[in-house]
């Protein structure tokens, strides 16, 4: 027992001597003549104490209001990191209406040691910016003074918000190291929060606690004695909690990183319900099935997929099939409404007036596109989701905030047809901003996951015809793309022109030299275009052809030794080469070696089958190249990076032909 | 005349009649590749005196494609918009949509390098969809300076046509007179009045493409007048020479440059009794780039007037207005002669020419007249070796700032032997095929912007080697910064680096064969560009000179099956060889490449676009190895 209580007293101390070592107001001589961080050596510059506090507090006249305090110190240690200098935030402060938030202070202090001195810079007025740059919000500079090399930073910024439902996300890991984190929350018991902590960090410290305040409030007048305003005490609890973590390492960019946000380890505030004395329980959010029922009796939901106003513009005409009828409805959305570029899974916007102004966000569309879907007969749910980069919905604990798009689900003849009308895509498709792992699928039925991806896929094919004549060797290509590989080249296509399309797509090599190229299909999920191209030889004796030019990845992608964030790639890709090398008389050519190779189950594969036909004298290749995960954990990051380093390499592998002898 | 006169009239009316879109009457040619087109608009710019001018706007927009239509008016603090009309009408002319100013986005034009600038903007997005349909936007901006005035944009979004567009100046400040620039459909009519005088532009039918050429040309695609005289916030200036530019610019700077007793007891500090000019001078740089950082904040008479010296002092940051003033302050105090100077920093610097006085830069920067010499101080940099002006300050025109002795100077000029890039490999293939590289490279002049190495000088290595994986061409696994070291001879600074890593891809193995690549590094991209260009004339800025030398050790079982022959290709001063050594178990190579710079027209220009497909031609040429297994 004595045991146990010296290192629980020892690890105590530790936790604590990391929060005295930095202390906010306290910087020491140590740490201004610091050249190397502890925990990252190659930082430019460390966090030593970021501490943030959320407390709801309360006032007579203004009621509960939330107020966040940021406390922040940074150690800086050469001039790459001085842009840590300049901190940006944004703060609503609509031009009209009401609620700004109210910034209550703003501190700033430059240390620097001189002469073995420490020298103190406090930020001045002309250091603080405040730019409105929009009709809600404003910009707020600080532009801290008298920034060296080996400078240490310290500001604090307080603001009270009249949006008491609302706690900002904490950033655990920042793009520099930290070295202590802290986070505290005061909370009245009227507010149940569900608090997560996000990312790979495990704080040092989660300590719960509880606060009593006497707090006084004008209650109203007695009677019809009229003795005018009279203050009651009452007790309020406030619960507490505070996080302490320590030694966070920064976020390092990676390729195919889907969000983010999800590698950023931060802590994630719901607010689940409401409950003042004396009134019934105000539910916020709990949990998905809650989710789905509220959304289904809200006003910017529910109410608008009853609304049947697409009967007076489509009939149900008994010869089409659902199919058909569905997509005549997403034809008519997609001539009569257009995007206005901003996504949403909500609207107050019903169809009558959405046809009516011809514009709308994601979430009027979407809706009214689902309502009238349903009110034709064919059954089609909405699913709302968190589109790619803005973080990947909790598996358990939902957040209004987190989801951004609503699509359409619809069943017909037994099958999932995934839609949506914002988008440029045709019927049957949504957009690879949408294809975000899972989305809820909201119905009476209580709602459930379904998978964003379970249809998405793309296809190239390049057949390519080699021939060779005196001085070079002609390669006819032909590339025919298919869905999701056909829709981002089709949209170029239709926003920017075909001339953008040819300057974007034709192979462009110092070496190669490209005589043709004509798009010769375009169709609303395919794109068919022939390329021709001359590669003049530089040794008629002994030709090395590379039998495939225009390969999708032109070096592997992945780089780095190691990784933390998942490989996302959108959706799944198939990939088939063929290549057909003509020999020409008095030449013989040497058939390169098949191979065939797979990552675990068939997540990604190569097939590569080559044969020489001595009476069309001439060389095949096929390559039949899949991605069929589309997910990939860190652990599985050595794998793939070598898998595509194969791969690559036997793409790239040339073909030998030599003058017969 | 008058009856074609008429009918014209006629036609451009029933394209709009009521708002109502005729297709049948516009000419095909426009409607190609168009988004939206401009049925008609009418611009008229009056400048009253150099204190007020009005632009009075009128156009008739159809929108033909589903994007988003956005209108946007830019401002600042000397102006403002009032009697803003937006309305919208649909194919049949029908009104659907109205909005006046209050309803408009009021935004701040800051972004993220420029943290704060007078400039802002008002922003409508048409909240309509059913295209085709117009918009018909109307609005009045008065301003009061005329140090810029008011250009003929000639179109306002991509992907636009015209049918029929006017911009008329009128100018009541008759004495004053008004200068164009080089627009690419010509000069304005005039017609010289009593009390003013008119000046008018007119295009009609104008196709997406025609415009997209006014793009890419070398003249301007829009039009842009300017007075002798104008006036900024009360400071009045002449463009009539560059003399009468540079005093006004000098006005800006009128008692900005007072450090106080402390400021300048430190600055005295940094000296020795004994230094040098150079000395001081290398002190003082040292000074700015450890102590100052460059902040964007365009502030004060159109963001040209610096920031005051001591303000800088104090708060140890500016844009490159406030720390290139206050470098020159610093050097003040050293009593070491120097100049204020603007410049054009970037790849494309528009011409500067003696006659045509006017704004062409968009950076400033200190020059300091040596004994034998002339350095020119990025003073924005924190990582810039003193004196360096690499490729975004080298090899043009620089305006210095000294009162009536402002002129124009060249920049540094780097030559071929200057910019260079020198790499030795030495490339070492085990038994098992696996190929590990070390490779040493010297970077200078401009060859320094290859990876952008002068901007990495300072930062730490593990910095240094993630840019080098993410920006270097080819795969590099296993890497290793071995040593990287710096030369600071001023002006020509030169910077290696040494690293090991191993490679798959400039090695690699099929069948019985090793192909060996020699293409390590791309060539510059300015080089780049300026091939890829469709100009008239090929202009390259720097030439280059690029050596390579490799050391291939192989296992002794291989022979070599193809070979690269030694070989010599030329064009002018531009020239290429490469000669190949090959012995039983390795094979040495050096390849040398010097592009010269200069403007090449018509036959030179041809006979370097040969060069230059002969040449990358070349530099992908490899090596087969056949190897017993």
């Amino acid at each position: 027992m004595i045991r146990f209580l010296i290192i629980l007293i020892c690890t105590f101390t530790i936790f604590n001597l990391k929060a005295q070592q930095y202390k906010i107001g306290k910087v020491h001589e140590q740490l201004l003549e610091l050249e190397q961080c502890p925990i990252y050596p190659d930082a430019a510059a460390m966090i030593t104490n970021k501490t943030g506090k959320a407390e709801m507090i309360y006032s007579d006249l203004d009621g509960f209001r939330m107020s966040i305090n940021i406390q922040n110190q940074i150690k800086i240690f050469n001039s790459s990191a001085k842009d840590v200098g300049t901190i940006r935030n944004l703060i609503y402060n609509p031009k009209t209406g009401s609620s700004p938030v109210q910034i209550s202070t703003i501190k700033g202090t430059v240390y620097n040691l001189e002469d073995g001195k420490i020298v103190k810079t406090k930020l001045d007025r002309s250091g603080i910016i405040e730019n409105q740059i929009n009709d809600y919000y404003k910009e707020l500079i600080l532009v801290m003074p008298n920034i060296k090399n080996n400078s240490v930073i310290e500001y604090e910024i307080e603001y009270v918000s009249e949006h008491n439902r609302y706690i900002p996300n904490w950033i655990i890991q920042e793009d520099y190291p930290t070295l202590y984190n802290e986070f505290f929350t005061s909370i009245p018991t009227y507010y149940d929060y569900q608090i997560n902590i996000m990312g790979s960090e495990t704080p040092k410290v989660d300590k719960r606690g509880s606060i009593t305040r006497s707090t006084n409030y004008k209650s109203a007048d007695r009677g019809f004695a009229n003795k005018g305003a009279t203050y009651d005490q009452i007790q309020i609890e406030y619960l507490t909690r505070r996080f302490v973590f320590e030694d966070i390492l920064p976020v390092e960019p990676e390729p195919y990183t889907n969000n983010k946000i999800d590698n950023q380890s931060r802590i994630t505030f719901q607010l689940i319900h409401v409950e003042f004395p004396n009134s019934s329980r105000e539910f916020i959010a709990s949990s998905y099935p809650k989710i789905n029922e509220e959304l289904l009796e809200s006003y910017v939901f529910g109410r608008i997929l009853k609304d049947d106003y697409i009967k007076d513009y489509i009939n149900k005409d008994s010869e089409k099939s659902d199919y058909e009828l569905a997509r005549a409805v997403h034809t008519h959305f997609k001539k009569h409404v257009k995007w206005n570029g901003f996504e949403h899974y909500s609207s107050d916007m019903k169809s009558k007036e959405l046809f009516k102004e011809g514009i709308g966000d994601s979430g009027d569309l979407n809706l009214n596109y689902i309502a009238a879907l349903n009110a034709l007969g064919i059954k089609t749910y909405p699913v709302i989701l968190s589109t790619r980069g803005n973080g990947t919905l909790h598996p358990i604990y939902p957040e209004y905030s987190g989801f951004d798009y609503v699509i359409a689900v619809s069943m017909i003849d037994d099958k999932a047809v995934y839609s949506e009308v914002a988008s440029s895509l045709p019927f049957g498709y949504i957009p690879v901003y949408c294809l975000n792992q899972n989305g809820w699928l909201v119905s009476s039925g209580g709602g459930m996951w379904v998978d964003l991806k379970a249809n998405a896929s793309g296809k190239m094919v390049i057949q390519t015809a080699i021939n060779m004549d005196q001085s070079s060797l002609n390669y006819d290509l032909t590339v025919k793309q298919n869905d999701y590989l056909a829709f981002s080249n089709l949209s170029t296509i239709n926003s920017e022109g075909m001339d953008e399309f040819i300057k974007a797509n034709k192979i462009e090599k110092p070496d190669l030299n490209v005589t043709d190229f004509e798009v010769t299909e375009i169709l609303p999920n395919e794109l068919k275009f022939v390329e021709n191209v001359r590669y003049n030889i530089s040794d008629s004796q002994f030709i090395l052809i590379q039998p495939f030019i225009n390969l999708p990845f032109e070096k592997n992608p992945f780089t780095n030794e190691s990784r933390t964030a998942n490989v996302d790639f959108p959706f799944r890709q198939e990939y088939k080469f063929i290549s057909t090398i003509h020999v020409p008389e008095g030449y013989q050519i040497e058939v390169p070696e098949n191979m065939i190779a797979t990552l675990h189950e068939d997540f990604i594969s190569l097939k590569y089958l080559a044969n020489y036909n001595e009476i069309s004298k001439s060389a095949t290749i096929v390559v039949d190249f899949k991605i069929n995960k589309t997910v990939y954990t860190n652990m599985e990051y050595a794998d793939i990076k070598a898998t595509f380093q194969a791969v690559l390499g036997k793409l790239n592998e040339p073909v030998v032909m030599k003058k017969s002898i | 005349m008058r009856f074609i006169l008429a009918i014209s009239a006629f036609l451009l009316l029933s394209q709009t009649v009521q708002g109502q879109i005729n297709f049948d009457l516009i000419p095909a040619e426009l409607l190609v590749d168009a988004n939206s087109i401009i049925l008609e608009s009418k611009e008229k710019f009056t400048i009253h005196s150099i204190y007020k001018t009005t632009f009075h706007h009128q156009s008739t927009t159809a929108v033909l494609k589903n994007i988003t239509h956005e209108i946007m008016l830019q401002y600042d603090k000397l102006s403002k918009y009032e009697n803003v009309s937006i309305i919208v009408k649909d194919q049949n002319g029908k009104k659907v949509h109205a909005a006046k100013m209050n309803k408009m986005d009021d935004v701040a034009l800051s972004s993220h390098n420029t943290i704060l600038s007078d400039y802002r903007a008002l922003i409508y997005k048409i909240p309509y969809g059913l295209t085709p349909y117009t918009v018909e936007l109307e609005y009045v901006l008065t301003s009061e300076q005329t140090f810029h005035l008011q250009p003929y944009l000639v179109t306002r979004f991509a992907k636009q046509s015209i049918l029929k567009s006017s911009f008329e100046i009128e100018n009541y400040d008759t004495s004053n007179k008004i200068n164009f620039n080089d627009f690419y459909f010509g000069k304005p009519q005039a017609k010289y009045g009593d009390l003013s005088t008119i000046y008018f532009y007119e295009l009609k039918n104008l196709s997406v493409s025609v415009l997209y050429q006014s793009f890419e040309s070398k003249r301007s695609a829009y039009a842009k007048a300017k007075l002798d005289k104008f006036q900024m916030e009360g400071y009045v200036g002449d463009y009539t020479s560059w003399s009468d530019f540079g005093v006004w610019l000098s006005s800006l700077m009128d008692g900005s440059d007072y450090l106080n007793d402390a400021a300048k007891k430190e600055i005295f500090s940094l000296f020795k009794p004994t230094d040098t000019k150079i000395e001081k001078i290398q002190k003082l740089y040292t000074y700015l780039q450890n102590n100052m950082r460059y902040i964007s904040i365009q502030l004060g008479v159109g963001g040209y007037k610096p920031f005051p010296a001591q303000y800088v002092h104090d708060n140890k940051y500016g844009d490159c207005k406030a720390l290139s003033h206050y470098m020159k302050t610093l050097l003040d105090i050293a009593e070491v002669p120097s100049y204020y100077t603007v410049i054009y920093s970037g790849d494309d610097p528009p011409a500067v020419k003696q006659d045509s006085v006017g704004i062409a830069f968009n950076h400033a920067v200190i020059m300091i007249p040596l004994e034998s010499d002339t350095i020119f101080l990025e003073c924005t940099s924190a990582s810039s070796p003193m004196g360096f002006a690499g490729s975004w300050l080298g090899n043009r025109k620089a305006f210095i700032i000294d009162g009536e002795n402002s002129r124009l100077v060249n920049t540094t000029h780097y030559s071929p032997k200057d910019n260079r890039i020198i790499s030795n490999y030495a490339i070492n293939i085990d038994k098992e095929f696996n190929a590990s590289v070390l490779k040493t490279q010297t970077l200078a002049g401009s060859g320094a912007d290859l990876y952008n190495y002068f901007a990495l000088r300072n930062e730490p290595q593990e910095t240094f080697k993630q840019f080098l994986q993410k920006f270097t061409p080819h795969t590099m696994s296993d890497l290793e910064i071995i040593d990287r070291w710096q030369e600071s001879r001023i002006k020509y600074p030169e910077f290696t680096y040494s690293i090991k890593f191993k490679t798959q891809e400039k090695v690699t193995r099929f069948g019985n064969r090793l192909q060996i690549f020699l293409d390590y590094d791309p060539l510059p991209s300015d080089l780049q560009d300026a091939f890829k260009s469709s100009s008239e004339s090929l202009e390259i800025r720097f030439g280059y000179t690029i050596r390579d030398s490799f050391e291939i050790s192989h296992p002794g079982n291989c022979f070599l099956e193809k070979n690269i022959i030694n070989s010599n290709l030329e064009a002018g001063s531009s020239s290429f060889s490469i000669e190949t050594s090959p012995a039983a178990d390795h094979i040495l190579i050096f390849r040398e490449t010097i592009i010269s710079d200069g403007i090449f027209k018509e036959t030179e220009k041809e006979e370097m676009l040969k060069f230059w497909s002969e040449l990358n031609a070349k530099l992908k040429e490899r090596f087969i190895l056949n190897c017993k297994t």
